[in-house]
């Protein structure tokens, strides 16, 4: 027969296995939109990989060549994506399979260290359902690119539970355990370089004689850092710039409101925060702090500490000034959500109404508002998601019904663009030659800092003689359905080719840069500057009688030495000489084509003027300002 | 035995839940086939109505209100001439709204647009509000089975940090009428 203290410890063992059950059911229900997400943007890179693995060698460069802005993270993204995408190929359920489930060790090592860290159960299990909670997690629960965060993040909570553990029972395995976790973090995340400052924190706080044991901690790290600055390329996509400056100061503002409930969607952050998310986070703001700051004037450091992991875990992304994240939040958050669980373990603990009371409304309202949005994001990337599959899928049947068409896509908005198509997830089922319709480009912001748009851009002659050829299948999203139009948009192609005065290019229109030969200068607002020649590609006039009208634009400084001769020819034909004389004006100059070059193609257009210009400091030679080329008819 | 019941339950969970998602997926999967549009051309545009998206050739965003689309400041539509326009002509007729926090930005706008190529008179729009941009269309632009409507606005409102789209007007139906 069990004796009355071993049976109260069996029944509290179960308790708290049940409880941590319940968190992770929690967890379950919560991410469960997430759960069911589908691949998105980056995604398809990572799912691409494996298509680049042939040998032992390419195995080698896929684990461990720089990629992304100059990572190099092993095991959250190389051996996850390879190892998934080899087995189970494009279906996205096993991938958030092993997502969750890392995450579930997340919460429950949360719990746990909480329940050392405080001796608290309240607190133990308020932790994980804080996090649970929070909003900022929403990408990293259902965006595989960002299984790096989840991994980390576990790790790291693996790492410090060994801590924990080795400063209560001083055993050498425990030490082994940290070392582990920690230096498999190096292969997760670029955040693992923050760990030595928490655990050297925690010995601060709370076992200075464990403080010289956490200094080697400090040597992998240096290490790492040292060699991911030396041996990687710096980024040239200008949103990854480092600003290491006062601009991390509005940078940490926006994060804290961020994770405290200020903002309410990803395209909001820059906006005036939502009013009650502001009073939530002002209320969740000052309660924190002062619970923290009554802590550490009775000599309790702990809060200090929690409120020091959220400074930490942020810090490495606070030079990304152009780059704020959501899901940047999901390891920072960890904190901010031991400092609430412990905040309510204390209030629970002191038995005292009011406390009891406060505690209960500010945790209940930031789980019922954050976990509100969480839900909201979740759902919006669980539609983007599907949409995105539904056309895909769409894409795919087309394609095998009429196997050698080309597919041109009517309607792709922006978002959906860059929600994949910059990644080409096409080819990762083999569907080659899909095109936006034409014209219809100009609708998604081109991004050529992410690869461009490009490789979907479709000469609208090319498209028309396919269409005609019955070569090319059209299919139309409208509010995510998929339409099959293709005799619809043929005539539409057709009335837009026949309508000369369609025929614009503008010289700062992303769309157009493949008409402009490369001695033009790179677009600026909405003209690009000529230097002394330079030519352009137009669709060719299919009915005589029309005018080239160009569109462009002359400084002062340009006519100082007298009037500015422009000449113009197509195709080897001269058109005219135009004369500028008008300082400052935008100039409209007309020239007649002859009817010999009307027709079906292209219309090569050679530019030059007579004189160029030098500003000081400027190593350019400017010559003229075009805004726009134009067919029209004489009015 | 209870640790093992409790381990089935959970294993059960799991599996319930993924099952029910695999099912979905095979629904999915039977509405993969894009659905068949009418190839017949309009000559009325409803900016909510899908039939009429491949018609939008150029400048449009997403149907917002499943009624209405920001238009960018160039946009063009190609259109069917209505019957009997290619004899009598035809009327060109734009709803639109110029938004009062458009305007509040921009002021004044004019409203071009041209036809197979000919321009028709522009106007000019000094308050925000609904409008109607009505042209006459001659018959002898309206014979072929489809015309392209070139539509321009001087200004438009330029990309923000939450918004990155150029907007120009607030666009309901583009139609050619009959006469």
């Amino acid at each position: 027969m069990q004796s009355r203290q071993e049976e109260r410890g069996t029944s509290a063992g179960a308790e708290w296995r049940w409880g941590l059950a319940a968190v992770i059911v929690f967890a379950l229900w919560l991410d469960w939109p997430g759960i069911k997400t589908w691949f998105s943007a980056d995604d398809f890179a990572w799912l691409g990989l494996r298509l680049h693995v042939h040998d032992f060698d390419t195995l080698v460069w896929a684990l461990f060549h720089p990629f992304a802005q100059g990572t190099v993270r092993v095991l959250s993204e190389r051996v996850y994506f390879l190892t998934l995408s080899s087995i189970f190929g494009f279906n996205a359920i096993p991938f958030h399979v092993v997502t969750f489930l890392t995450q579930a060790a997340a919460l429950a090592l949360l719990a746990v260290c909480m329940r050392r860290m405080t001796g608290s159960t309240a607190a133990a299990f308020a932790a994980p359902v804080f996090w649970t909670c929070s909003a900022m997690t929403a990408q990293a629960v259902s965006w595989s690119s960002a299984y790096n965060e989840v991994l980390c993040g576990a790790l790291l909570l693996a790492a410090f539970y060994f801590l924990l553990r080795h400063i209560e029972s001083n055993r050498g395995s425990d030490l082994v355990g940290l070392w582990i976790c920690y230096l498999l973090g190096f292969g997760t995340l670029e955040h693992v370089v923050v760990f030595p400052f928490l655990a050297a924190g925690w010995a601060l706080c709370r076992a200075r004689g464990y403080l010289l044991r956490t200094l080697p901690l400090f040597v992998p790290a240096a290490v790492f850092a040292g060699l991911h600055f030396a041996l990687v390329p710096a980024t040239t996509d200008p949103l990854y710039q480092l600003h290491v400056d006062a601009s991390m100061f509005p940078t940490f503002r926006i994060y804290w409101l961020m994770a405290t409930g200020a903002f309410r969607a990803p395209d909001d952050w820059f906006a005036p925060p939502h009013p009650a998310g502001l009073v939530l986070s002002l209320s969740l703001s000052i309660s924190l702090a002062a619970f923290a700051a009554f802590r550490a004037w009775k000599k309790d450091f702990r809060g200090l500490f929690f409120l020091g992991w959220f400074v930490f875990m942020v810090g490495p992304v606070l030079p990304l000034r152009d780059h704020v994240q959501d899901y940047y939040l999901t390891l920072p958050v960890i904190g901010l959500a031991m400092l609430g669980g412990w905040g309510i373990g204390v209030a629970i603990e002191n038995r005292r109404l009011p406390y009891v009371a406060l505690a209960a409304i500010l945790a209940g309202a930031f789980c019922l508002y954050s976990a509100r949005d969480l839900r909201i994001e979740l759902n919006w990337y669980y539609t983007r998601g599907r949409r995105l599959e539904s056309l895909i899928e769409g894409i795919a049947a087309e394609r095998k019904s009429h196997p050698g068409a080309i597919i041109l896509l009517n309607g792709v908005s922006d978002r959906l663009f860059w929600s994949g198509f910059g990644d080409h997830p096409f080819r990762l089922l083999g569907l080659g030659q899909i095109y936006l319709a034409p014209g219809t480009e100009s609708a998604i912001n081109p991004h050529p800092e992410w690869g461009g748009i490009s490789d979907y851009v479709i000469p609208p002659a090319q498209a028309r003689a396919a269409l005609s050829a019955g070569n090319a299948r059209v299919l139309t999203i409208v509010s995510g359905r998929l339409l099959e139009t293709t005799a619809a948009y043929r005539r539409v192609l057709e009335a837009e080719m026949d309508n000369l005065s369609h025929s614009i290019v503008d010289a700062a229109d992303p769309a157009s840069a493949s008409r402009f030969s490369p001695e033009w200068y790179p677009p600026e607002q909405d003209f690009r500057w000529m230097p002394r020649t330079a030519s352009v590609t137009l669709e060719a006039p299919r009915k005589p009688g029309m005018d080239l009208v160009i569109t462009g634009f002359c400084p002062a400084v340009l006519l100082a030495q007298g009037p500015l001769h422009l000449t113009v020819s197509a195709n080897g034909t001269r058109l005219g000489i135009a004369t500028v004389n008008a300082p400052g004006q935008t100039v409209v100059l007309k020239f007649p084509i002859p009817p010999q070059l009307a027709g079906e193609g292209p219309m090569k257009l050679d530019l030059s003027v007579d004189r160029v210009y030098r500003a000081p400091g400027d190593k350019r030679d400017l010559g003229f300002i075009v805004r726009r080329f134009e067919l029209r008819a004489p009015s | 035995m209870r640790r093992l019941t409790r381990r089935a339950l959970a294993g059960s969970l799991l599996l319930a839940a993924f099952t029910v998602s695999a099912c979905k997926r095979r629904h999915r999967r039977a509405e993969a086939q894009p659905e068949q549009a009418p190839g017949t051309m309009l000559s009325e545009l409803q900016m909510g109505d899908a039939r009429a998206a491949v018609q939008l050739a150029k400048g449009f965003y997403d149907p917002e209100g499943n009624a209405w689309r920001w238009t960018q400041k160039h946009f063009s539509v190609v259109l069917a001439p209505p019957p009997g326009a290619a004899q009598r002509g035809a009327t060109l007729a734009f709803h639109f709204t110029l938004p009062e926090a458009e305007f509040s930005k921009l002021g004044p706008i004019t409203l071009s647009a041209s036809i197979a190529g000919q321009d028709l008179p522009p106007q000019t729009y000094s308050a925000a509000g609904d409008y109607v941009f009505k042209r006459n269309v001659p018959a002898t632009l309206l014979s072929a089975q489809a015309v392209n409507v070139d539509f321009q606005t001087d200004k438009s409102l330029p990309p923000t940090g939450t918004d990155q789209r150029e907007l120009g007007l607030v666009a309901t139906s583009i139609a050619l009428q009959a006469e």
